[in-house]
């Protein structure tokens, strides 16, 4: 991934008034920006929203970017504010979270074996609170360090690590609890 | 029975990877940047500027100076205030008192709001 520095020219480009060459940040970073926003909402509807807000007000705020941090770290963190203020905006339908839990890929038959990875990944990270699956997304996909997801989340570091710990068991818990052991061993096999 | 790790987790969130936006979501966000203006925070200066705090701290530093080199109660008759301006200072005297120690007290002050200011104005700047 790039890292702030190899992005400085091109912020200072957008920041000249090239407004265009914004879009090579959008194209580089929507999908992650989606996923912390799904991961809050779970809901792609709405994550596409929060997903368009978080690159709009990145924008407005750009020349606030000091360049301290990372610009993911940055970008994430207004994505997962924005994600956030939505979902206390909309209140989350909890009829869409039912929907995934009970999915039929996550029930023990043959269709499960066949399941997408990221459609098992998304059923068992919505039995988490949004918090928690936002934290080990931040962690094992984008990876991100606890002190950089501290600055995401404006959690203490502390909070943090005890928050990874038990999302980590419980998200360990649910996937091995809906998953039959031909399932498991798919997964593991595509992992 | 083969049950997943906490080592899994790692090779499993990357192998499901992002979730995919749609296709045209990259030009909605553009179409709403292109009609969207760039905030640039003017820079606020600090309430007092340098030379405003140069003076107070010389103001504050003359007393406490004059009174490290003249004793309470006694008149000022210091060799370098010769000039006849100044030569009317000459019978001031000093009051008695632990007024010397306000004056350390308020040159402290005096700093920690200095401090402050800068502090909160570097804040400011960050935020915006």
């Amino acid at each position: 991934m790039r890292t702030s520095v190899e992005h400085s020219d091109l912020i200072q480009r957008i920041l000249a008034g090239d407004t265009q060459a914004y879009s090579a940040l959008v194209r580089h970073y929507q999908h992650m920006v989606h996923t912390v926003c799904h991961r809050v909402l779970r809901n792609a509807e709405d994550a596409e929203e929060a997903t368009q807000d978080s690159f709009v007000k990145a924008y407005q705020h750009l020349a606030g970017f000091s360049g301290n941090a990372k610009f993911s770290t940055w970008l994430y963190s207004i994505a997962y504010r924005t994600a956030i203020s939505h979902g206390r905006k909309r209140r989350t339908d909890t009829s869409q979270l039912d929907d995934l839990a009970h999915h039929p890929a996550a029930e023990h038959d043959g269709a499960s074996q066949r399941a997408d990875l990221r459609q098992v990944l998304d059923k068992a990270l919505a039995q988490l609170p949004a918090e928690d699956a936002s934290i080990l997304s931040f962690y094992h996909l984008e990876e991100l360090s606890v002190e950089e997801i501290v600055t995401v989340t404006g959690l203490g570091a502390s909070n943090v690590k005890v928050k990874l710990h038990r999302a980590r068991k419980k998200l360990l818990e649910v996937l091995n609890a809906q998953l039959g052991p031909e399932a498991r061993n798919l997964l593991l096999e595509h992992a | 029975m083969p049950e997943l790790k906490d080592e899994d987790l790692n090779a499993l969130f990357r192998a499901a990877g992002h979730q995919q936006a749609g296709d045209d979501l990259a030009a909605r966000i553009m179409a709403r940047v292109a009609v969207t203006p760039i905030h640039r925070p003017a820079p606020t200066p600090p309430l007092i500027g340098r030379r405003g705090w140069v003076l107070i701290a010389a103001l504050l530093a003359l007393p406490l100076v004059i009174a490290l080199l003249v004793a309470p109660g006694e008149s000022m008759e210091l060799p370098f205030l010769s000039t006849p301006i100044l030569e009317r200072f000459s019978e001031f005297r000093l009051p008695s008192g632990p007024w010397p120690l306000w004056t350390v007290g308020l040159s402290a002050t005096a700093m920690l709001l200095l401090l402050l200011d800068r502090y909160l104005g570097s804040q400011r700047h960050q935020r915006s």
